[in-house]
């Protein structure tokens, strides 16, 4: 208690709230940029922390990361360009809606929801930090694999009507995902002597060509010589505030797309973005109205966005506790910790019982913010959609060319950008899923990988899945969310 | 009179001096990129982003890092390679590079195509187990492994056919011993892999490995080095490797390189203000808190480029060995 | 059409699996699947979702003559104004590493937007001049990307601002 109160005066210092207010602004422009991570924007924030004091530094770190959670919704949203991998989900509904003319309802939906799983995360990081690190190293590799499976198993929720196009398009993915180094025995597959290719296509620029470049042209071939070309049917943006009331009325899927963002963010290995897929598959699984989902649903939007902000909280839960970060972020904020001489790990927080704290109260702080001052800023960059389509949807590519070339500074990024814009174009022809054909993609990787060092480690025998009782209770339920859309339509006709 | 004659001249001199000087080189007359062939956020990728801070101070410009981790480090070599060697360009170099040669992954061979600047430092590997393994010492595990041929144990690493890979092999072939090396995709979860019971064996760079030592998690076996770490409290009455009769002490280190064909005026400039941000209280400081600065890691043109030539055979003798060469 | 792009899909596949017979297997014991095992896998999966597909479309085909709307019809303007963009794309890519990411975006945002149909010259070049800045100082100056710079003289010039 007297270190929380000692935490709250420090982090209170005015100071100490200024860097806050900057760390989390800086976050969420770069988060609404593609290809710029919150990981890169805390590496270029490092430097000028090293005057800092550490607990100051630590601090303002977070507030980059949460406002870079939240930030990728914004480009998500209004340009169909996810800023981030964690936004991913958040265009299947957030788009959608923008283009009904309510991108203000979707961005106040992503932001609000954000900050709810930030300060959810926050409070379920202080209350049981030790006891959910715990959870963490019950995680190994049978586990993951059933985690990429049960992310797989949201095919089903995401894929819209046709369901089997939607499975190919998922399998697709998968094997792309095998193209480069085997992560195994460091075989060259499918490289064909092109070095760019040695480490894999990488999932942002093939996101950002089937969705962003794909659709503009999309809308070229559609919209092209109207008068009134135009996002929005009112032709104005409306800017409409998110009602409380629906905010409260969602509470249910705020609550539970947090707390399956916190648990996927203390694993290692997996960070926000597939936090929030799966908390995207689960709410429309759960959905009364499931049909809704991939057109604008709410539900859609709060749910990945309170997810891949509750991550933020989750996964610095392990970092501090066992010095294992989280994700790829918090592996950085960890980097940061060593720069300034503190050592993640269980003295850490016998020694430094402020510095939880503080973060504590960092993370809520900044999720506060993003309420308060999101709103704000989100108006400013949906004055975008207020543009002619035709200057638009310029902006959109070259937004998308730049954002592929700056993920690893590589133009073969913005190659491989293009080469997708094609496929999504193709993809959307023939109602094939490009939604299911990245989920592929991303989560191909890590369900090869967990499912050949499982056999590895259990010397060749496949048993290691079904006796690990995590691995088994995970199975059970990618089974059930697998079959559930499907169940539900029968009993449905049945009934009718 | 006489004495104007005598300015003059002076004057004249000291000018053509001046002149002959400025001839010689004018470097840098813009920023210097920094190339960092590693993803954002690495050991690697600050170390360079907190040397370049350093180093700028003494060349007067400054000096950018810029992350070409894609293809595993080849993307960053070959970026530098593409680029005229004017001196402008320079690449942060760490063991990956000559294995990458090694390996023959690259039509761009490393030694051929790149010159030394300056080692900066040298990391330190040691290998534990898990607080819960029945392993007290490493005599007791090599015994262990020479008794159970069937029943192998596995040690975690980050990439096949990476470093850590040629480390986990390289010690067991030293030690008589086999293993099985099971590569992950982060530090983070090779430690989650241990503590939760997955990897029988741990192996992790001394400031990643202490925290676990020191919180209890992980009890060390054995330092790879000719000596014990007496510096570190926790880790002084730990044996090394060359006490133990086994004669392996590789571990990463870290330097700079640039293109071959790089003037010489241009590398010295590049090598002093390198050697004079090594010499400042800051570096110091910096070594201090990443423990970097246990093994020497400091060295000159020549004997980096000697330790280049050296390194490479051993890595080509060990894959000969595991057969990842033929 | 929708027949062809399913054929064309396990074509891909049937590609892929001969290159995946030709990867190592088993090098590291336990590892049975090997380099080999998982795409093969996939691709045995995609076979069967396609045949399944298949059968759908083949079945479709015959309730219902509708056929099929073009992928991109170059004759109609809309047609023709998507495929121009797609071009206008590769020529921006083509020429970035040659004149540089400012010039080689100032071009194709005005080539672009005139392609999909802008007509108003005085703020399209204002627009050009002002996304090309904005997204420079953004990525280039806030965030350090390493933005092309071209050869020759673009370069030379390009280090007068950045």
């Amino acid at each position: 208690m007297e270190s929380i109160i000692q935490a709250l005066g420090y982090v209170g210092h005015p100071l100490n709230l200024f860097l806050i207010v900057a760390g989390t602004l800086f976050g969420m422009v770069a988060g609404a940029l593609p290809g710029v991570s919150s990981s890169m924007a805390i590496i270029l924030l490092l430097p000028f922390t090293y005057a800092m004091e550490p607990v100051s530094a630590i601090v303002t770190l977070v507030a980059v990361y949460i406002g870079g959670a939240a930030g990728g919704s914004m480009s998500a949203i209004l340009l169909k360009i996810p800023g981030t991998p964690e936004a991913l989900a958040t265009t299947f509904d957030g788009h959608p809606m923008s283009q009904k003319g309510q991108a203000g309802r979707a961005l106040g939906i992503a932001i609000s929801a954000s900050s709810f799983g930030g300060i959810f995360s926050a409070f379920m990081m202080v209350i049981a930090a030790p006891l959910l690190a715990g959870f963490a190293l019950k995680f190994q590799s049978a586990e993951y694999l059933m985690l990429a499976i049960l992310g797989l198993s949201c095919i089903t929720s995401i894929g819209g009507k046709d369901q089997l196009k939607a499975m190919v398009s998922a399998t697709l993915g998968l094997l792309f995902s095998t193209i480069g180094i085997d992560m195994i025995n460091g075989a060259n597959r499918f490289v064909f002597d092109q070095p760019f290719l040695m480490s894999g296509i990488n999932y942002v620029p093939v996101m950002i060509g089937v969705f962003a470049i794909a659709e503009v042209y999309k809308t070229v071939g559609e919209e092209y010589g109207k008068k009134k070309v135009d996002m929005t049917t009112t032709g104005k943006v409306s800017m409409e505030v998110v009602k409380f009331v629906e905010l409260l009325g969602m509470w249910k899927t705020l609550i539970k797309s947090s707390i399956i963002g916190t648990i996927i963010g203390i694993i290692p290995a997996a960070g926000g973005s597939i936090a929030a897929l799966v908390a995207y598959g689960e709410a429309a699984r759960s959905s009364k109205t499931p049909e809704a989902f991939g057109k604008g649903a709410p539900e859609g939007i709060a749910a990945p966005e309170s997810a891949n902000n509750a991550a933020v909280g989750g996964s610095m839960v392990p970092t501090m506790v066992l010095g294992i970060p989280g994700s790829p972020t918090a592996a950085v904020i960890m980097a940061a910790f060593m720069i300034h001489g503190l050592r993640p790990g269980p003295l850490l927080l016998k020694d430094q019982p402020i510095l939880l704290y503080s973060i504590f109260i960092g993370i809520i702080l900044a999720s506060v913010l993003l309420f308060v001052g999101g709103r704000f800023i989100t108006k400013e960059f949906a004055r975008v959609l207020k543009l002619p389509y035709p200057l638009l949807g310029t902006l959109i590519i070259v937004l998308g060319v730049v954002g592929a070339y700056s993920l690893q500074n590589s133009f073969y990024d913005v190659l491989i950008m293009f080469a997708f814009g094609f496929i999504g174009f193709l993809f959307n022809h023939f109602k094939y899923s490009s939604s299911a054909f990245i989920l592929g993609l991303i989560l191909g990787g890590i369900a090869e990988n967990s499912l050949r060092k499982q056999l590895i480690i259990g010397d060749g025998s496949w048993a290691g899945f079904v006796t690990r009782p995590v691995s088994l209770v995970i199975l059970a339920l990618s089974i059930l969310g697998f079959l559930y859309p499907v169940l539900m339509k029968r009993i449905a006709k049945s009934k009718g | 009179m006489k004495r104007t004659v005598v300015a003059l001249t002076v004057m004249i001199a000291v000018a053509m001096g001046a002149s002959a000087q400025a001839k010689k080189v004018d470097f840098p007359k813009r920023p210097i990129e920094m190339v960092i062939p590693f993803g954002a956020g690495g050991a690697s990728d600050i170390f360079a982003r907190q040397y370049a801070q350093l180093a700028e101070k003494f060349i007067g410009k400054s000096i950018t890092p810029v992350n070409k981790g894609a293809a595993g480090t080849i993307e960053g070599m070959t970026y530098v390679y593409n680029q005229p060697a004017d001196g402008y360009t320079v690449l942060e170099i760490t063991p990956s590079l000559l294995i990458i040669e090694a390996l023959n992954k690259s039509p761009i061979k490393f030694r051929d195509s790149f010159e030394p600047l300056l080692r900066v430092q040298s990391d330190l590997q040691l290998i534990g187990v898990s607080k819960n393994s029945k392993f007290q010492t490493f005599q007791e595990l090599v015994a262990y492994a020479k008794a159970n041929p069937g029943k192998k144990l596995k040690i975690g690493g980050l990439s096949p056919g990476g470093l850590d890979d040629y480390i986990a092999n390289g010690l067991a072939a030293e030690a008589g011993i086999s293993w099985i090396y099971v590569p992950y995709k982060s530090g983070s979860e090779i430690k989650a892999a241990v503590l939760g019971g997955e990897l029988d064996v741990y192996q992790d760079k001394l400031i990643s490995f202490l925290p676990l030592v020191e919180s209890g998690d992980i009890r060390p076996l054995i330092v790879l080095n000719d000596v014990r770490l007496t510096q570190v409290p926790s880790l002084k009455d730990v044996p090394c490797t060359v006490e133990q009769g086994i004669k392996f002490t590789q571990g990463s280190w870290r330097g700079f390189c640039v293109k071959k064909g790089t003037p010489p005026a241009v590398k010295q400039i590049l090598i002093d203000a390198l050697q004079a941000a090594y010499e400042t209280e800051g570096y110091k400081e910096m070594e201090s808190k990443e423990m970097t600065n246990i093994r020497k890691g400091y060295a000159k043109v020549d004997e980096f480029k000697a330790i280049w030539d050296s390194e490479y055979n051993g890595y080509v003798a060990i894959f000969k060995q595991m057969g990842l060469l033929k | 059409m929708e027949i062809i792009f399913t054929l064309g899909i396990m074509a891909f596949l049937g590609f892929m699996l001969f290159f995946s017979l030709g990867l190592p297997a088993e090098t590291i014991e336990g590892d049975v699947l090997g380099a080999s095992g998982f795409p093969i896998l996939v691709v045995a999966i995609g076979f069967l979702l396609c045949l399944l597909l298949l059968f759908k479309q083949t079945r479709a085909k015959s309730n219902n003559a509708e056929g099929g709307k073009k992928i991109l019809d170059i004759s109609t303007p809309a047609g023709k104004a998507t495929a121009l963009s797609a071009v206008s794309l590769a020529m921006y890519l083509g020429i970035m590493n040659f004149v540089g990411f400012i010039v080689a975006t100032l071009v194709f945002t005005i080539l672009s937007a005139l392609v999909m149909g802008y007509r108003k010259y005085g703020k399209l070049a204002l627009f050009a001049v002002i996304s090309t800045l904005a997204l420079f100082g953004l990525f280039g100056k806030v965030f350090f990307v390493p933005l092309p710079r071209g050869i020759g003289i673009f370069r030379e010039l390009s280090y007068l601002l950045y």
